[in-house]
């Protein structure tokens, strides 16, 4: 019987892949969005209390790093996730997230953003060299980061050797 | 009479003690003689002797324990369990008794699956001694409690298997062991250990499937030597068997023999990486021959027999021999490896992990580069007996091993069983697919849903595939040899069904498969629909092996069994640029991207028109699903459709060829679309030049004259080939033979009234 249920269940976990698909991709975003959290440093005022992702709407990341908040902390920080409907409701955040379809309003977005230590994070081909921190392309079909150096530079995050050694620098 | 009564009773006493005074002499002498033998360990001979006084005597505790310690001591386990009830009789008297009565009691019940009862002895034997016995029993006991207390668990997820003796004409009071079977059954061969000759004698034995089910009577393989011979491993199709050859000394080497004819050659020894001056005991090769797996005794081992692993280098020379590591291997023996041909799945033999009793088998699944915690094989595969040599045919379904368990014709006997479908290794396929609708640029994933449904049974899958709606992707997982149909119901389409059939493969495979929707449009008017399905088989066995360990790794990623965060938090923090790689490689996003349909000659591409005017709600299928009722069109079977449609006969000509150089043109009253009726005859004649043709057909042009509103023209030019059209398709011309060809405005004509017209062309359906 063990092996009965241990066969479906990889065939149910198959199937999810399937069904996930474009969901799965997602994981790997939230992969590297909780990597940032460990390799990239804030300034200290943003390393106590809460770490804050903010969403800008609906993006099938939420999911992945709701997950990441429950089961992960970002050093000794609790990883907050906080979906934000409109520009204007954007709280004081370690990071955020701009899913492609708000990928127009970035450059309000930055210039709200001046002088705030968030990451800003896109996921549009092009919007690495717009200004957003970190850029999540996909390039030959594998996801990849691009990295502004000048724009997390701006935005008083300091970025680990090791991030920046795989990173797409900008 | 009273004289008489007295003399009879002391005849009568005299008797008896006369026989008494006989019967002591010989109880003495018979206990003398037991005890001798017995202390010399000579148990066959002491058991005849305290069976004997036991008759005699047949009170006395002390027989009682001895002859159970004889019979417990025999090699046969059928005289073994029948230690029991001697043990049970003399633990009455413990004062008389060792205490280790209890512990002889609890390993004879355990041998006779009475798990229970050997727990509770064993725990009376602990109880009885506490921990002053010597460390070696003291382990001795816990290890015989540990393997009682796993023997509970397994007895409790008792797999529904019946285990068959192979019979007297292979089984024998000899040794029978290692059976080895080819993939497809034809032969077997296995080696038997004569103990009557002194020394013992092993030797190879071979058996061919007579085909009605039996095996026919083994025959001894001469390989030329003295010394002994045993079967280590024999290759997926038989041609090629793998044995050991050993001395006296201990120490035996693998060779393999390849059979020629009739014949099989003579042994050729496997280079140092395989033997190493040690032991060298059994193998098993992976299909493609190119990585073997075998038990050794090496030293640098992790103890007693390990498991090993060589692959072939570049020169077909075997590479350096790699210990399994500590997941496989124990500080116990492991030996009789058995790849499966899905070359990820190893059995073997151990007494090492957790046995219920002696040797079980042991199941160990390899997930990207690491084994999987061995399995137990389970009861009633594995009994407290030793159960061993483990071998499974290469559709997954019978499996072949030895074992000296209860029953049987004596020792070790060849047993096999029916592999339940749930537990048999499949070997599946995987199909990727993506179904799009519409045509060229505007080819889009489409709101679709499909059922599976099994073609020999009508049996539906349990699962409804819904591909995704942002890609069209879809993952399906099929066993082998089967057809299925599936059933695509997609919004705006009739529904289709398209059966694909799974090849009869023994290996994982992979099958990518594209379809495409499209709406088959006559000027303008949704007439039919159109599928082409696309199916590239891979089989990854012949793919390089990266592909299959990626795609398990890839699994392993995808189904959480991995922290992938803490994956990439290592690649990161070592700074590993290819692991990086890797990883995300494991995400990639679409796979079908990368598959050349038109590239691989496993591919297999159809296509096929429906137009609904010849598929009335009658030439429907009906396929019941579930609860559901689903008219689909009629089913495509893509293979089949593949090659008649990669050997089309090229038809001859049989009509008059002039036919083609006609051109029959109707003229229209301006903003009018009514044909008249002097085309109405020319149009007659047509029908008839089509009836009489059959491979014929007709291709209808409509112009427009360029004056006044564009898209009013085009209305107008579209209604009046329809027009036509529909005179030809209501008599009896179907739309299968009607090549529609909307032109619209044209002024190529310099009299107006001849731009509004529809042209009318003979054509050859073959050679468009």
């Amino acid at each position: 019987m063990k092996q009965y249920i241990a066969k479906y269940a990889i065939v149910l976990v198959l199937l999810m892949v399937v069904t996930n698909l474009q969901a799965q991709e997602y994981k790997f975003h939230s992969v590297f969005i909780y990597q940032f959290t460990k390799y990239i440093e804030w300034p200290v005022d943003y390393r106590s209390g809460e770490f804050i992702i903010a969403i800008l709407g609906e993006s099938p990341v939420t999911p992945y790093l709701e997950d990441v908040a429950r089961t992960k902390t970002a050093g000794a920080q609790k990883i907050v996730v906080k979906k934000v409907s409109n520009i204007n409701e954007i709280p004081k955040c370690n990071m955020l997230f701009i899913p492609r379809s708000k990928s127009g309003e970035l450059n309000t977005i930055l210039a709200k953003l001046t002088d705030k230590p968030t990451l800003v994070i896109t996921e549009k081909p092009g919007l690495g060299k717009q200004g957003s921190g970190i850029n999540l392309i996909t390039i030959n079909d594998k996801l990849k980061f691009e990295l502004n150096e000048a724009a997390i530079q701006k935005s008083k995050l300091k970025v680990s050797n090791n991030l920046l050694s795989l990173a797409i620098r900008i | 009479m009273i004289p008489s009564k007295f003399v009879g009773l002391l005849i009568g006493l005299f008797a008896v003690c006369y026989q008494t005074l006989g019967q002591q002499v010989d109880v003495d002498n018979l206990r003398f003689r037991a005890e001798k033998y017995f202390s010399i360990k000579n148990y066959e001979q002491a058991y005849k002797l305290f069976e004997e006084l036991t008759k005699v005597v047949p009170e006395d505790h002390i027989n009682h324990y001895k002859t159970g310690v004889c019979l417990f001591n025999f090699l046969d386990i059928n005289e073994q369990v029948k230690s029991i009830p001697y043990f049970e009789f003399a633990k009455k008297n413990l004062e008389v008794i060792p205490k280790d009565v209890y512990f002889y009691l609890g390993q004879a019940y355990h041998k006779d699956m009475r798990i229970e009862e050997a727990l509770e002895s064993f725990n009376n034997y602990k109880r009885l001694t506490g921990s002053t016995e010597n460390e070696d029993i003291e382990k001795k006991l816990e290890h015989s409690i540990q393997t009682c207390k796993n023997a509970l668990v397994l007895l409790r997820q008792k797999k529904n298997i019946a285990i068959t003796n192979l019979g007297p004409s292979i089984n024998s009071a000899n040794i029978e062991y290692n059976p080895v079977v080819a993939a497809d059954q034809s032969r077997m061969a296995f080696t038997v250990l004569d103990q009557s000759s002194e020394p013992f004698k092993e030797e190879i034995r071979v058996t061919y499937n007579n085909g009605k089910g039996s095996w026919e009577k083994p025959e001894t393989i001469d390989v030329g030597t003295e010394n002994n011979v045993g079967t280590a491993g024999m290759s997926a199709d038989g041609k090629e068997m793998m044995i050991f050859i050993g001395g006296v000394n201990q120490t035996g080497n693998l060779y393999s023999i390849q059979r020629k004819g009739k014949k099989w050659s003579t042994p050729n020894i496997y280079n140092k990486q395989i033997n190493s001056g040690h032991l060298e005991s059994t193998a098993s090769t992976t299909p493609d021959g190119r990585t073997i797996y075998f038990a050794s005794n090496r030293p640098g081992g992790y103890g007693g027999f390990d498991i090993y692993m060589s692959k072939k280098d570049k020169d077909g020379n075997w590479g350096k021999a790699i210990n399994l590591g500590p997941i496989v291997n124990t500080s116990a023996n492991e030996d009789a490896p058995f790849i499966h041909p899905d070359q990820r799945t190893l059995f073997f033999t151990s007494n090492g992990h957790n046995t219920i009793g002696g040797q079980d088998i042991f199941k160990t699944v390899k997930m990207g580069q690491k084994w999987s915690n061995p399995e137990n094989m389970g009861f009633p595969i594995n009994t407290a007996a030793d159960d061993n040599y483990f071998t499974l045919t290469a559709d997954g379904k019978k499996g072949f091993f030895s074992s000296d368990r209860k029953g049987g014709f004596g020792r070790q006997d060849i047993y096999w069983f029916d592999m339940p479908e749930e537990y048999a290794n499949i070997p599946l396929t995987l199909v990727k697919g993506r179904i799009l609708a519409g045509e060229g640029k505007n080819k889009k994933p489409v709101s679709c849903k499909i059922n599976v449904v099994e073609k020999d049974t009508g049996k539906p899958l349990e699962y409804v595939y819904s591909p995704d709606i942002q890609t069209g992707n879809y993952l399906m997982i099929f066993p082998p040899n089967k057809s299925y149909n599936m059933i695509i119901k997609a919004d705006g389409y009739l529904p289709h069904t398209i059966s694909i059939e799974v090849p009869r493969q023994t290996y994982f495979y992979e099958l990518y498969q594209q379809i495409n929707l499209k709406s088959v449009k006559q000027f303008d008017k949704v007439v039919g629909q159109e599928v082409t399905v696309q199916n590239a088989f891979f089989d990854t066995k012949k793919e390089d092996v990266i592909n299959t360990k990626k795609a398990n790794e890839s699994m392993l990623v995808r189904n959480d069994s991995v922290d992938v965060y803490e994956l990439m938090d290592l690649i990161i923090a070592s700074e590993d640029e290819i692991a990086f790689d890797y990883l995300s490689e494991l995400y990639k996003i679409n796979p079908l991207e990368s598959v050349e349909f038109n590239a691989s000659s496993k591919t297999e591409s159809a296509d096929a028109v429906y137009f609904y005017d010849e598929n009335k709600k009658e030439d429907l299928e009906l396929h019941i699903v579930g609860n559901d009722t689903i008219y689909t069109l009629p089913e495509l079977n893509v293979k089949q459709a593949s090659i008649a449609q990669k050997n089309k006969p090229i038809n001859k000509i049989t009509y008059d060829k002039k036919l083609l150089e006609s051109i029959f043109m109707v003229y229209f009253s301006a903003g009018d679309s009514i044909v008249q009726e002097d085309y109405l005859k020319q149009m007659k004649e047509v029908v008839t030049i089509l009836d009489k043709n059959k491979s014929l057909g007709i291709e209808i042009s409509g112009f427009a004259s360029p004056e006044g509103d564009q898209d009013k023209n085009k209305v107008l030019s579209n209604a009046r080939a329809n027009e036509v059209l529909n005179y030809f398709n209501t008599n009896g011309i179907p739309r299968r033979r009607i090549i529609a060809k909307g032109l619209g405005v044209t002024n190529d004509n310099t009299e107006k009234e001849k731009n509004r017209r529809v042209e009318i062309r003979i054509v050859d359906l073959d050679k468009i």
